[in-house]
């Protein structure tokens, strides 16, 4: 298990470094820095000369490279070329609030998916099953914006109008109302609300048909007869042979995922205007920051090397078979 | 990494299976008619290799319901779509400004929008480039990841954990980030979007087929038709690939839905296909997000043709999985 | 459905009349078609029979469990304590099963939880039906992993099944399911998947077993030599019926169908130099719809018009064998009579 661990960090580690180096040509491709400094009419002409220095834009690109990675390493990322803020406080938030909405949205979105795909393999062909299903297809068959949007509509305006309340009966946009200070438990959860719906729908959809394809395997097992031929409980039988197993993918993808999502909300975030990691993206994109483009790309991808590392470990820690691999 | 077959490739590939007939009978209870006799086995009837028939498949296919039901709205789709110079009522980018925002009615069906285009032509026209993207982007798709897959899976050991390398590498980049990122770099046209969409859809597929190939490797028939000395490249084509065609076709079409997906969140946030160009249904629904609440059909009708065309391929991809299932019983 | 034991000891388990039929794509496959025997305390009964015979799912019919979608009884009775199997609620044979019945299957490495310890696993099977504390339950699973001669059982058994041989593994589902010392123990190929060395060590196991416990046994195989140093009684089933019953000695000795005459034959023995084996050519009927006549008349060298029109009745032959075949009772009915001598004779009866 050691040397499992062991080998799966040591394959980490160079595929940070290969990432790291397409990260930071993308990056420039995308939002040239020189291009940017000169073209920006709002940088002054000794934050210009500043921020050569910073970013080394004499030296040539090997150096800026190693320059900025040994930076990064060390925790700091610099200054904006757009708001002067330093970088790690307007990244810091960004990636807290998208983890909370993960968070809140994946954790019950998870047990949800999982009990319905259990219910759906075991009680497979019920009206149960086929209307789960209809729900999983429609749920990863609508495009995501498009369900934002209707969500949107829905919440904001419609439900309002037809309830006879003065809309927006939950709110579809930002973190706060506008102007809103300070933190607010309550408020913050109404903020969360929609955009985790969305979030939601799909974790689920997909999730509930992962447990159930998975289950449906597990259950074909031959351990699962010899267990029935012991005069194991039916109910015992599902869960402790038959979900014990199948969780096994179904939770060592649900890591990898998390990861994902921590760069792959943009969507939504950009429809509800919620101020995470992935509108981060986007408005450096827009904008051409640079030096909040590179750091976040930088950020999403260690995140999501980290969750597969975890979840490899989470896949050798559930199955024994695979510890020595 | 050895021999691995990862479970949870299985797991992505069943997945939207609406049934799965379980395994538990013994094979040798059927007389199979299907079942065909390798020539390259010199014993009589010791191998057997059973290739589902395309006839089997077929009438298994039209006992799914759903699935027939989605055939036939898909096959109007896409019939709209490949005919629509001649049967779309106006121009794609035919503008007629006076007519500019009207609802649905009798002159232009699913209304217009700013520019007093049809809503209904363009959706036709736009359905035109959605699904070319899809489908062109799915069999780039196809080929790559088989081959990868194929590659990996039976040749095994170095090149296999190489190859798996790579694709889990870019299996972990945020799809939508490093897509973004790529559009950006490559520009804005119809075959810019297909490239990058195909570059980093491919992945899922290969480790699907990966898995299949170690399966099927295991099974006597390859390992007697290595004995017999057959080359690889026999071996791969006469025994593998039949065996792994339905598991590509099934794969292939959902592809196509997901890249239709793709499509329309790129064009919608402006990073897909130029809309001054040509309209795809996610550009028109990017290009008309405000006025969601003012002429709502110009969201509503885009964007419920991009979901009735995914969610019928989605249910005719779920068709033929069950019909492909080589396993026998009854729903 | 006559018996060859009658006036021995009452039958432990009586099984009449059996049907299960499975459904699948093609049709409703009739997979035991009206099968019949008796089994007596301590006794070892092998049934024997091709792939597809309809074997593994006489045994699965017993405990009910068969696939739950597609296969069912259709009809007959399984008699066990004086009550039908078949009939039982759910509740009342979840009792019978591994208490009183139990079952060891072919692979050990899937027959068990591959995530699971293999002593939790036994320990289970205690816990099923005993009011045990877990840990009591944990220790009966390292004595019983002792008793089927698994070294160091004690860290063995806090071992999964992956890190088992083949042997031992078998070794320690036979000592699951010995674990309440069931009346009856169902063993559905246990050696197939092994070594040659390494399945006579699983069958003396087995027989030790016997012995030791006073159990009954059904040994299901297509292995005849195996069955030759293991079973008192042998029973050969063909496409979904019973077709010859005898004690294994007289079943050497004297077999009487000519399905039977073909398994022996087509067995390589030590003892023996041919350059050839002689399988049984073709392949046995299809269940979906089953032939009139005779089942076995289609492969069979001996078969007549009779064969093919009227099917033989399971009828006693000679001394204690029974057996369904047209001409079984013939007094030169054996593995040595030519189908051509035989042909001419029947024609000499006519002239």
């Amino acid at each position: 298990m050691l040397r499992y661990t062991l080998k799966r960090i040591l394959i980490a580690i160079p595929t940070l470094f290969v990432i790291s180096i397409a990260v930071f040509w993308a990056a420039r491709e995308i939002a040239s820095p020189e291009g940017q400094l000169a073209l920006n009419p709002r940088i002054s002409t000794e934050d210009r000369i500043r921020f050569r220095e910073a970013l080394g834009l004499d030296k040539s690109q090997l150096e800026q490279y190693t320059s900025w990675l040994g930076n990064f390493v060390q925790g700091d990322l610099g200054e904006s070329l757009i708001s002067r803020e330093q970088v790690w406080d307007v990244i810091q938030p960004a990636l807290a609030n998208t983890l909370v909405l993960v968070v809140f949205a994946a954790g019950w979105s998870l047990l949800i998916g999982i009990t319905v795909g259990t219910i759906s393999a075991v009680r497979r062909g019920t009206f149960f099953d086929h209307a789960t299903t209809g729900f999983a297809f429609f749920g990863f068959s609508v495009p995501t914006f498009w369900m934002a949007l209707m969500v949107q509509l829905f919440f904001g305006l419609y439900l309002a109008n037809w309830l006879g309340v003065t809309p927006p009966l939950l709110p579809t946009a930002g973190l706060y109302p506008p102007g809103h200070q300070g933190f607010d438990v309550l408020l913050r959860f109404k903020y969360l609300l929609l955009p985790s719906l969305v979030l939601a729908v799909q974790l689920v959809a997909v999730y509930s048909r992962y447990m159930r394809a998975s289950m449906l395997e597990v259950l074909n097992s031959d351990y699962i007869r010899t267990a029935r031929s012991k005069g194991v409980g039916e109910t015992q039988v599902i869960v402790r042979h038959g979900v014990r197993t199948a969780l096994i993918p179904v939770t060592t993808q649900f890591a990898v995922d998390i990861g994902a999502l921590v760069g792959g909300l943009i969507i939504t975030e950009q429809i509800f205007q919620y101020p995470g990691m992935g509108k981060l993206f986007l408005d450096a994109l827009f904008s051409g920051d640079y030096v909040i483009l590179l750091p976040s790309m930088m950020i999403v991808a260690t995140a999501v090397i980290l969750a597969n590392l975890g979840a490899d470990l989470l896949y050798a820690r559930l199955d024994p078979r695979i510890r020595y691999v | 990494m050895s021999d691995h077959r990862d479970p949870r490739d299985e797991m992505i590939g069943q997945a939207g299976q609406i049934t799965i007939e379980p395994d538990d009978v013994d094979p040798a209870l059927f007389v199979d008619d299907d079942a065909v006799i390798d020539e390259d086995i010199a014993t009589e009837g010791l191998v057997v290799e059973t290739i589902p028939q395309w006839r089997l498949a077929v009438r298994k296919f039209r006992r799914h319901r759903v699935a027939m039901v989605a055939l036939v709205v898909l096959g109007l789709i896409v019939a709209g779509a490949i005919l629509a110079p001649w049967i779309a009522p106006y121009g794609e980018t035919e503008q007629n400004l006076q007519n500019s925002l009207e609802s649905p009615n009798a002159n232009f069906w699913l209304g217009t929008d700013n520019l007093g285009r049809d809503n209904f032509s363009r959706i036709l026209y736009g359905g035109r480039v959605s699904i070319a993207v899809g489908v062109a982007v799915a069999l780039i798709v196809g080929t790559l990841g088989t081959t990868v897959g194929v590659i990996a899976g039976y040749f095994g050991g170095f090149v296999d954990s190489a190859l798996m390398r790579v694709t889990d590498t870019l299996l972990a980049l945020p799809f939508l980030m490093i897509v973004i990122v790529l559009a950006r770099i490559l520009g804005d046209g119809v075959w810019d979007i297909v490239l990058v969409l195909s570059l980093f859809g491919w992945m899922t597929l290969a480790r699907i087929i990966r898995g299949q190939v170690l399966s099927l490797k295991q099974r006597e028939f390859v390992e007697a038709a290595r004995a017999l000395g057959t080359p690889n490249r026999r071996i791969i084509s006469r025994h593998l690939l039949p065996n792994l065609v339905g598991v590509i076709t099934v794969n292939v079409s959902l592809t196509v839905a997901v890249a239709i997906l793709a499509e329309s969140t790129l064009s919608f946030f402006g990073l897909g296909i130029d809309p001054t160009q040509t309209a795809t249904w996610g550009n028109m629904l990017g290009g008309n997000e405000g006025f969601v609440t003012t002429a709502p059909w110009l969201v509503w009708f885009p964007g419920l043709a991009i979901v009735i065309t995914v969610l019928s391929i989605n249910f005719i991809g779920d068709g033929m999985r069950d019909a492909l299932d080589p396993t026998q019983g009854k729903h | 459905m006559p018996s060859l034991m009658e006036g021995a000891a009452d039958p432990v388990l009586s099984v009449r009349d059996l049907h299960t039929t499975i459904d699948t794509e093609n049709g409703t496959i009739h997979a035991v078609d009206g099968v019949s025997f008796d089994l007596y305390p301590r006794e070892v009964l092998a049934i024997v029979g091709e792939s597809g015979c309809g074997k593994s799912m006489t045994a699965l019919s017993i405990l009910g469990l068969l696939p739950k979608r597609a296969g069912r009884i259709e009809g007959g009775q399984v008699m066990f304590g004086g009550r039908d199997l078949t009939k039982l609620p759910k509740r009342a044979l979840r009792r019978v099963r591994g208490d009183q019945i139990a079952m060891i299957f072919q692979d050990a490495l899937t027959g068990l939880n591959p995530v699971h310890r293999v002593g939790d696993q036994i320990a289970e099977m205690i816990l099923a039906h005993r009011d045990l504390s877990k840990r009591k339950a944990r220790e009966r699973a390292v004595e019983l992993l002792d008793l089927v001669g698994i070294p160091n059982p004690a860290h063995r058994a806090r071992n999964y099944v992956h890190e088992f041989s083949g042997g031992m593994r078998q070794r320690a589902m036979i000592a699951m399911a010995i674990a309440l010392e069931p009346d009856i123990l169902i063993a559905d190929e246990p050696t197939t998947a092994l070594d040659v060395t390494v399945q006579a060590q699983v069958m003396d196991l087995l027989l030790r077993l016997r012995e030791q416990l006073g159990m009954a046994i059904i040994l299901i195989t297509h292995d005849l030599g195996m069955v030759a140093g293991a079973a008192d009684r042998v029973m050969v089933m063909y496409a979904g019926r019973k077709i010859e019953e005898q004690g294994i000695l007289q079943l050497f000795a004297n077999p009487r169908h000519p399905y039977t005459w073909g398994l022996l034959g087509s067995m390589p023995r030590a003892d023996e130099i041919t350059d050839r084996l002689s399988p049984i050519h073709g392949a046995p009927p299809s269940l979906i719809a089953p032939p009139v006549g005779c089942r076995f008349a289609p492969r069979c060298k001996y078969a007549q018009d009779v064969c093919r029109t009227d099917e033989p009745p399971l009828r006693r032959v000679g001394d204690g064998a029974l057996a369904s075949c047209h001409f079984a009772d013939r007094p030169d009915w054996t593995p040595e009579l030519s189908p051509a001598d035989f042909a001419e004779e029947l024609q000499g009866v006519d002239e």
